[in-house]
C-alpha cells in the first residue's frame, strides 16, 4: 500500500467505514503480530496484544494527523500496548544475567568471558529461542527500542518521533540493547560465531 | 578496550545505516586493525540478522478478530440508548434486576461449577448466550450449539445455576472456576464501574447464567456486580439500577482480574 493509498484508506475509516480499516489490518497485521511476538515472548500474547492494538489504532485513528508515517505511529501503540502488558503482568525476564560467572572477565563489550571452550561455542548457532530469550533479558524499553529498529526497520529519527525521546538518546539505547543482547547470548552459551572465532584465534584483551 | 567504545557506538549504527560517510570512514579504518571490534561488529550484524529476519504469520483468526471486534463496537455505539447517571429505573430494567438478583444468590450457592473441555475453534465473538438452557437442574437439558460438555461429575443439583459461562475455552480464558471474584480490597464501585462504562440497556431478560460475580466496596460496604455474557457483549447488572452494557471485553475484563 503506498502513502497516498493508505492516507485514502485512513480518510474512509475517519469518514465512519470500519470496514475499510481491514486493509490497514492486513498490510501490517504481520509486523505488528512479530513485534508482539518479541516483545511478549509467546504466541498467544502477542495475538491479544497485536489485536489490542489494532482497536486501539482504530479508536485513536482521529489523532493520527498524518504527520508520521502510519507505520511509525502505530508500531509506538503496539510497543506501549505490550509494554503495558508486561508492567502488567510483572512479568521480569524469564533469564537474566545475574547466572554466576566462574571467573567474572568481561570483554571489551561487557560480555562476561566465560570458561566454555569456543569450538563447543561455535556448534551452538544463534536460534531464535536463544534470541528470544536474550530478548526477554532485557527490559521492556531497551526491547521496545530494539525491535522497532530491527523489526520494523525504523530510522533513529522515526524512533524518536514514535517514543517522544531524542535521537542521541535513541542511538545510545540501541547499542546498550545490543551489548546487553550480546551479552547475555555469550553467556547462555549462544553467541554469535564471530566472538567465538574471534576468541579462537587472538584471545581476550586485558 | 574502553578506548574502543567510540567505535562500538558507531558499529551498533553503521547496521542502522545512520553514519555520515566520514564516520564510516573512521570506523573502517579501525575496524581493519582492532580484531575486537571486527568481532563485535559480526556478532551485532549475526543479531540483526537473528532479530529481523524469518517473521513469522499472524495467525489468520487476528485480523478477523480485530473486524469482528471493531464491528461490534460500531453497532454497540450506535445502538446505545441512554446515559445513565441516576435513571429511574425502567419496568424493563426492573425486570432484569430483578432476574439478575435471583441468578446472582442462586449463582452464589453453586460456584463450583463445571469444568469446560478445551474447544480448537476461535470464538470470534464470543458469544455464549447459548448456554443459557444449562440451568435447568441435573444438566438434562442443554441448548443447542452451547458450550462444550462439561465434565458430569461436577454437575451436581447444587450447581444447577451455576455461572457456566465461565466455563470458556481453556486455551483463552483463564481459569474461571471461581467465579465471584472479590475485588475490594482493589477496587472502588466506582472505579469498577469507571472501567466497565455505563451504557444502559434496556433488556427483557438477561441470561440465566451469570459470567461472574465481582464484589467491590461501595463506601466500605461490599456490592456486587454481576455481569453475563450476552451475544458476545458484555452486560453487568448493579443491586440498584438495571443492566448496562460494559464497554470492556471480556479478555479486558479478564485481565483486570488477573491484574
Amino acid at each position: 500500500m503506498t502513502r497516498e493509498e493508505e492516507a485514502a484508506v485512513i480518510r474512509r475509516v475517519g469518514e465512519g467505514d470500519v470496514n475499510a480499516f481491514e486493509a490497514l489490518v492486513a498490510a501490517y497485521e504481520k509486523n505488528v503480530y512479530n513485534l508482539a511476538l518479541r516483545m511478549t515472548g509467546n504466541a498467544q500474547d502477542a495475538e491479544d496484544m497485536a489485536q489490542e492494538a489494532f482497536i486501539k489504532a482504530y479508536n485513536s485513528l482521529p489523532s493520527f494527523r498524518g504527520d508520521s508515517k502510519f507505520s511509525v505511529w502505530l508500531y509506538r501503540i503496539v510497543s506501549n500496548v505490550c509494554l503495558d502488558f508486561l508492567r502488567r503482568q510483572n512479568r521480569r525476564p524469564t533469564a537474566s544475567l545475574s547466572v554466576e560467572d566462574e571467573d567474572g572477565e568481561e570483554t571489551q563489550f561487557d560480555v562476561p568471558d566465560e570458561s566454555q571452550s569456543p569450538e563447543l561455542l561455535l556448534e551452538r548457532s544463534l536460534t531464535r529461542d536463544a534470541v528470544q530469550r536474550g530478548l526477554l533479558s532485557l527490559s521492556g524499553e531497551q526491547r521496545q527500542i530494539l525491535l522497532l529498529r530491527e523489526i520494523q526497520g525504523l530510522s533513529y529519527e522515526e524512533i524518536a518521533q514514535a517514543l517522544d525521546l531524542e535521537t542521541g538518546t535513541v542511538k545510545s539505547r540501541i547499542f546498550r540493547a545490543r551489548k546487553r543482547l550480546c551479552a547475555f547470548l555469550l553467556r547462555d552459551g549462544n553467541i554469535p560465531d564471530s566472538i567465538a572465532s574471534s576468541r579462537q584465534g587472538g584471545g581476550l584483551p586485558s | 578496550m574502553s578506548g574502543c567504545t567510540y567505535f562500538q557506538e558507531l558499529i551498533s549504527r553503521v547496521l542502522d545505516g545512520e553514519l555520515s560517510p566520514d564516520e564510516q570512514e573512521t570506523l573502517n579504518g579501525h575496524l581493519s586493525g582492532c580484531t575486537e571490534c571486527r568481532a563485535l561488529y559480526q556478532s551485532f550484524r549475526a543479531l540483526s540478522g537473528a532479530l529481523s529476519g524469518d517473521l513469522e504469520e499472524p495467525p489468520e483468526r487476528l485480523r478477523y478478530a480485530v473486524m469482528a471486534e471493531l464491528r461490534r463496537a460500531e453497532i454497540k455505539k450506535k445502538n446505545r440508548l441512554s446515559r445513565p447517571g441516576k435513571v429511574l429505573l425502567s419496568a424493563a430494567a426492573c425486570v432484569a434486576l430483578i432476574v439478575g438478583l435471583s441468578i446472582g444468590s442462586n449463582a452464589l450457592r453453586a460456584r463450583d461449577a463445571e469444568l469446560a473441555a478445551p474447544q480448537d475453534s476461535f470464538v470470534l465473538a464470543g458469544s455464549n448466550f447459548a448456554a443459557s438452557a444449562r440451568s435447568l437442574p441435573n444438566g438434562e437439558t442443554r441448548a443447542a450449539g452451547a458450550l462444550p460438555e462439561a465434565a458430569s461429575e461436577a454437575e451436581t443439583p447444587a450447581a444447577a445455576f451455576d455461572t457456566a459461562a465461565c466455563t470458556e475455552e481453556a486455551d483463552t480464558m483463564m481459569d474461571m472456576d471461581a467465579a465471584v471474584f472479590d475485588l475490594s480490597g482493589r477496587f472502588t464501585k466506582e472505579e469498577l464501574l469507571d472501567f466497565l462504562g455505563c451504557t444502559y440497556v434496556d433488556l427483557r431478560e438477561l441470561p440465566s447464567q451469570a459470567l461472574c460475580r465481582l464484589i467491590v466496596s461501595d463506601g466500605g460496604a461490599p456490592c456486587t456486580v454481576t455481569v453475563y455474557e450476552l451475544d458476545g457483549e458484555l452486560i453487568y447488572t448493579l443491586p440498584d439500577r438495571g443492566a448496562y452494557l460494559a464497554d470492556c471485553s471480556r479478555a479486558e475484563l479478564e485481565t483486570l482480574l488477573r491484574g
